[in-house]
Parts: C-alpha cells; structure tokens; sequence
C-alpha cells in the first residue's frame, strides 16, 4: 500500500455500535458479520484490563489483539472517504490548481 | 456471372449463381465448417441462399459478435417445433432473439408448466442431434394466406398481411416445421449446438396489445459454446444473491411499499450511506468549482411549455392544481430552473463557465411494471449540473469532467468505463459547423481521458451530441450512468444570454452532465457490486464494539466512545 497522509479534518469518528447483550461472542460476531459491519471489536475481561482489543475484520475468521488506540488508528485511516486520503499526486495537483 | 469480391480484396468468378457454403467450401474445408452465415453486400445472407450477381461478401463464425443473434433466432426456431412436436395443437406466432438469448410467443389453452419447459428443451436437443437441413423459400403471399387459412392461425395471417407489398414473404422449412420468417438462419439444426437453456414462461399480449390475445412466452437463453452458457448461468446466480431489494431488507437500508410505488423510504442506515456518497459527490464538486443550488419541486406548466419538456415528456410528468387553478408539474429534470437562476441578473463573459450543481429531487410518471426495487423508481435525486459556457470553453470543460468522472467512479470502486459518444441525427438544431466544433470537443474529452470510446452514429439528441459512460460491475454487467450532453437549444428556448468582450448579448452553451446518474440507482448497483458489503467509508456501522463478558461492559463503552471520537492526532 502507498505510503497516506491524513489532512487535518473535523469528522472522523467512526460509526460505532455496541454490543453488550447477555450473548455468546461467535453469536454476536456472526450476526454483525451478516449485517456486513466491516470491524468487530471483542473486547473481554483480559483485553479491558490490558486496554487492548481484539480486531475482526470482516470476512476473514482470525483476530488481532492490539492496543485500542493503535486499533482505532488503524481503523479510522481505513474508513476515511477517498478523497480524505491524501495521495502525493492529487495533492501536487491541488496545488497547482489553488 | 457472379464475381466475389472477398474481405481481403481477392476475388472469385463463378459461371453460375453460388451459394456462400461453396464459396467457404473453395477457400478451405476448416471455413466451410466454421462458416454460419454470410455478409453479402451488407446484408446477412443464409449459406445456402445462392449469388446471382456481383457482390462483396464476408462470412460470419461463432467467433464474430453477429453469430450471437443469429444462434438465438435458431434457437427460438428449434424450440418452436419442438413445442409442435409435443403440443400439435399450439400456435407460433413470433419468437426473435433478445439480449442474451430469445424467446418464442405460444398460443394454447394450457399453461406450459415447468415440466413442459424440462420436456421442450430435451426435445430441442434432440431437434439439434438430427441435425435438419435449413430450407428457405419464397412464397407468394396469397399462397402464405391460403397455407395459413388452411391451419387456422389467424396471428399468422396477420403477420403475412402486414408484410409490405414490395417484400418478398419468406418461409423456412426445417424437418415438418415451417415458420415465416425474414430469415436468415443456420444452415442446419446441427450448428446450433447445445449451449441453450429455457428459463422461464409469462404472458405476452399478442404484438404487445393489452386488448388483444394473452400467448405464452418462453424465455430461452443461447451462447456459442457451453462455458459461455455456464458464465451466464453463474453471473444471473450471483446477480440474484446479490439482489439489492433482498439486501436492502436483509441490512436494514430502505423498503418501497405499494402505496408508494417507486418510492423508496430510506431507513436510518441506508440514510446514512446515502448522505455519506452525497457528501462524498458534494466535495468532489466543491473542489471542482461548481456552485450548489436547490430549485422548486412544483413549477407551472408555462415554464415546461417553454422549454418544450411538456410536448416531449408531459405524459410522464405528475401534475397538480394549485387552489387558483393553475397547473403545477412535478419537475421531471432540474434543466429548465437552473436556467431561471442563470437569467436572474446580468451575466459576462467573465461569469463563464458557470457549474450550476443540484442534487435535484425528480419525478417521472413511470408505468408500474417498470419499477424496480430502487434501481427504477417514479421518484429520485440526480446528482445534476449544468455548465453554461461559451462555445470555445465545450472542450476544456468536456475534458474536466471526463477526468472528475473517471475519479469519482474509480474512488467508489469502478475502474471499467467504457463511453457511448452519439453524434449528429438527421433532424437536428444548430448549423453544421458548430456540430463539428461540439462532436470535436467530446471526442478530444475522451481521448484526454484516455476512454474507450464507442460511436452510435446519428443517435445525438436534436439539440446536441452526447456522450454516455457505462461502467462494468464486479459480475460483468453494465449500467450506464453519466452522460455529458451538449445543448445550444435550451438557452435559445429559455432565453439565457450573456455579455460578451465585444459588449453584444451571446447565447451561451449549456452543458448537462451527470456523474452518478441517479442517487436511488447508483447505491443500487453499489449493493450490488458490493454484494452488500460495502466498503469501510460507506459502511452505515462501521464498527461494533462486542464485550465477551458482563465485566468488560464498561470498557467496551469506552472503545466505542473513543471509536466515535474525532481523530485528534496525525
């Protein structure tokens, strides 16, 4: 992948929902996955008090366990708008035109 | 006596009226077999049709794009007399090739079951082993009456009646079935092989006349060789797994209901992804200088009158009467209101280009059984611009947006676009030089870009040639979607006009254009390109934060809250 640069832009939260029902986790992650919901994040007593998460990207069955922040890092780059990306050409051409 | 001129320029004499099969047969053994049809003159020709006088020809094989048609035409042919074979007392009426494969109109009392289709199209094999010769002749017509009389087929009586007197009525005659036809066909049942399927049956009115006859049709599909038949099958499987109405159910987007036919209610996650690719097509303008308007829903007829939509499109236009009775219209095209905004005040030269964008809600009355879930509705939101500009700007401007176009469709994942460019029609508005200058500039747009472009000559509009973008999706199918149209009519009708550099009033140029074609439509074939996962910035939910156990409720909390937190760092 090429090296992205992110320009400095207000919204950038993701769109997030929980799941805190009373339900097995394979449950809860093969619903969202039929709903297509692109990341599950599972989230146990062991990743709370690490302050990690454990990563599913839809699609594939395995999962990561990373540091939440270096997550949501990785996760909000991926879901930016592609014209949010900034491609080292587009940007030379923006500022031609400007 | 016929002298042959062949593609490759030679030519070959003959004492005697030849068919093209003798012809093929003298070049080589490997053409005779291969051959299908002829091209005579540039007219399709059965192999078996002798040449009488000089002429150009060329020979079709499975491997040419013409075979396809004529395969599918054979194919109705076989199926029908498999159908009398097993149902003597049906009537054919007609049966031509369509997209993808054909179809054959049935008159009989019974419906035809799904087991009658198994058994037809195990006969239509058969038909094809026996491998019938082909047999065209020509009739008189009173001796196609009498023939047709004699059988009580009055469908058939009619389609000899409406033959025009200066053409020959033809029949082909293949084992005990013989069907009018203009031809032309394979010369045997044989060539046809197996890779045809029947699909479906549903009614027809007899020549499409809602107060006439209802006939069965069968649908069959046809290729040329049984891998392209098991591609199709395969694609029209997936395409049905993908069906964006399943999908939109299945993840919660819209629904249509019946008391809004051809409306869509959005629900709160396909509303998101709406706004999401409206913010997204909004930006990409923005940067693109167009300037954002809104324009009226409900205009008077007098303004549609002027711009000619109510004689061309009244009869899909809603109307409305307002209480001092005037007739309001719905609009159909945001068109002739942005021409409004563009009158109000003086404009320069200076002013030009002017990129007037709206994502314009539009309704069209279109007839029910049209509608398809929210790929074709009565109500939707073109993603529209129109670009008033001098004549000399058509080019630069044609060649933006054909790059801005390429961008877009490429950022939401298309990157097969292939453009319909139609140029000048007989009847048309506008000198033949600023023709020249309008099609230069199109063609000169797409080049920039870099586009495979596809010429439908004389299919411009009257007011101007156009250019149309279809893009190929991830099963192979095609939608088109942009179009970029040239128009000197519409400022002249609505009277727009601008102050050029020498101080004297020009009409200006406009310039419509549409990237994504309809808002309804293009998250449609997204749903379907996507099978329903779309990709992470278009996603409705992004992310779900699952706690595995009670204890962890709290944290999973705090990573949603931290999820939906705007990015702080770089």
């Amino acid at each position: 992948m090429p090296a992205r640069l992110l320009l400095p832009l207000p919204r950038l939260g993701l769109r997030v929902e929980t799941d805190l029902r009373n339900e097995k986790i394979s449950y809860k992650v093969r619903e969202h996955s039929v709903m297509k919901v692109p990341f599950i994040l599972a989230v146990g007593g062991r990743e709370a008090e690490a302050g990690t998460v454990a990563l599913r990207r839809l699609g594939s069955n395995e999962q990561q366990v990373i540091d939440m922040a270096e997550a949501l890092a990785t996760l909000k780059s991926e879901s930016l708008a592609p014209d949010m990306v900034a491609k080292p050409q587009a940007d030379a051409e923006k500022m031609h035109i400007g | 006596m016929p002298n042959i001129t062949l593609p490759d320029g030679s030519q070959r004499s003959y004492d005697q009226p030849v068919t093209p099969a003798t012809i093929a047969a003298d070049i080589g053994p490997g053409l005779a077999k291969a051959a299908l049809l002829a091209v005579v003159d540039d007219a399709e020709w059965d192999l078996t049709r002798p040449i009488e006088n000089d002429a150009r020809l060329s020979l079709v094989t499975a491997k040419d794009e013409q075979a396809l048609a004529l395969l599918r035409h054979d194919c109705a042919h076989v199926m029908a007399e498999a159908v009398l074979e097993l149902f003597p007392k049906t009537q054919v009426t007609i049966g031509p090739a369509i997209e993808n494969g054909f179809y054959y109109d049935f008159h009989r009392e019974t419906a035809f079951s799904e087991d009658d289709l198994a058994t037809i199209e195990k006969r239509m094999h058969e038909i094809v082993d026996r491998d019938e010769p082909i047999i065209r002749n020509v009739w008189a017509r009173d001796e196609a009456v009498a023939f047709y009389k004699k059988n009580n087929e009055p469908f058939k009586i009619e389609l000899v009646e409406a033959i025009p007197a200066d053409q020959t009525v033809t029949f082909y005659q293949q084992g005990d079935f013989i069907d009018l036809c203009r031809g032309p066909h394979l010369p045997s049942t044989g060539k046809l092989g197996h890779a045809f399927k029947l699909m479906k049956v549903a009614g027809a009115y007899w020549r499409g006349d809602s107060t006439r006859p209802m006939l069965q049709r069968i649908y069959g599909t046809a290729w040329v060789t049984e891998k392209d038949l098991a591609a199709y099958l395969h694609m029209l499987e997936e395409a049905e797994k993908r069906d964006h109405r399943k999908l939109g159910r299945q993840l919660g987007l819209f629904h249509l209901q019946e008391e809004a036919a051809g409306s869509v209610f959005w629900h709160a996650k396909g509303w998101v992804l709406y706004r999401e690719i409206e913010a997204y097509v909004r930006r990409r303008l923005d940067a693109a200088g167009y300037s954002e308007v809104k324009t009226p829903q409900l205009v008077d007829r007098s303004l549609w009158e002027a711009s000619g939509h109510w004689e061309k499109f009244g009869e899909n236009m809603f109307t409305a009467q307002s209480e001092d009775e005037r007739t309001l219209a719905l609009k159909p095209m945001n068109c002739p209101c942005h021409v409004q905004i563009f009158r109000q005040g003086i404009k320069s030269y200076r002013d030009l280009p002017l990129r007037m964008a709206e994502f314009g809600s539009c309704h069209r009355n279109e007839p029910s059984g049209a509608l398809h879930g929210i790929m074709r509705v009565r109500a939707f939101t073109q993603d529209d611009a129109h670009i008033f500009c001098t004549e000399d700007q058509i080019t630069a401007e044609s060649v933006k947006f054909c790059s801005l176009l390429q961008s877009i469709y490429a950022d939401f994942g298309f990157h097969e676009v292939r453009v319909k460019f139609s140029d000048r029609p007989e009847v048309r508005a506008g000198d033949d030089a600023t023709w020249d200058r309008a099609e230069a500039a199109l063609t000169d747009a797409t080049k920039a870009a870099k586009l495979d472009t596809i010429l439908n000559p004389g299919e411009g509009a009257f007011y101007g040639p156009k250019l149309e973008f279809v893009l190929r999706d991830a099963i192979g199918r095609d939608w088109q979607c942009g179009t970029l149209q040239v128009d000197f009519v519409l400022p002249e009708r609505l009277d727009a006009e601008y102050v050029g550099e020498d101080g004297n009033r020009h009409r200006p140029v406009m310039l419509h254009r549409a990237i994504l074609g309809s808002m309804e439509r293009w998250i449609g074939i997204l749903i379907e390109q996507y099978a329903g996962r779309m990709p992470a910035w278009l996603a409705p939910v992004q992310i779900v934060v699952a706690s595995i156990t009670d204890q962890a409720n709290d944290y999973a909390r705090e990573v949603a809250a931290a999820a939906a937190e705007a990015w702080l760092a770089c």
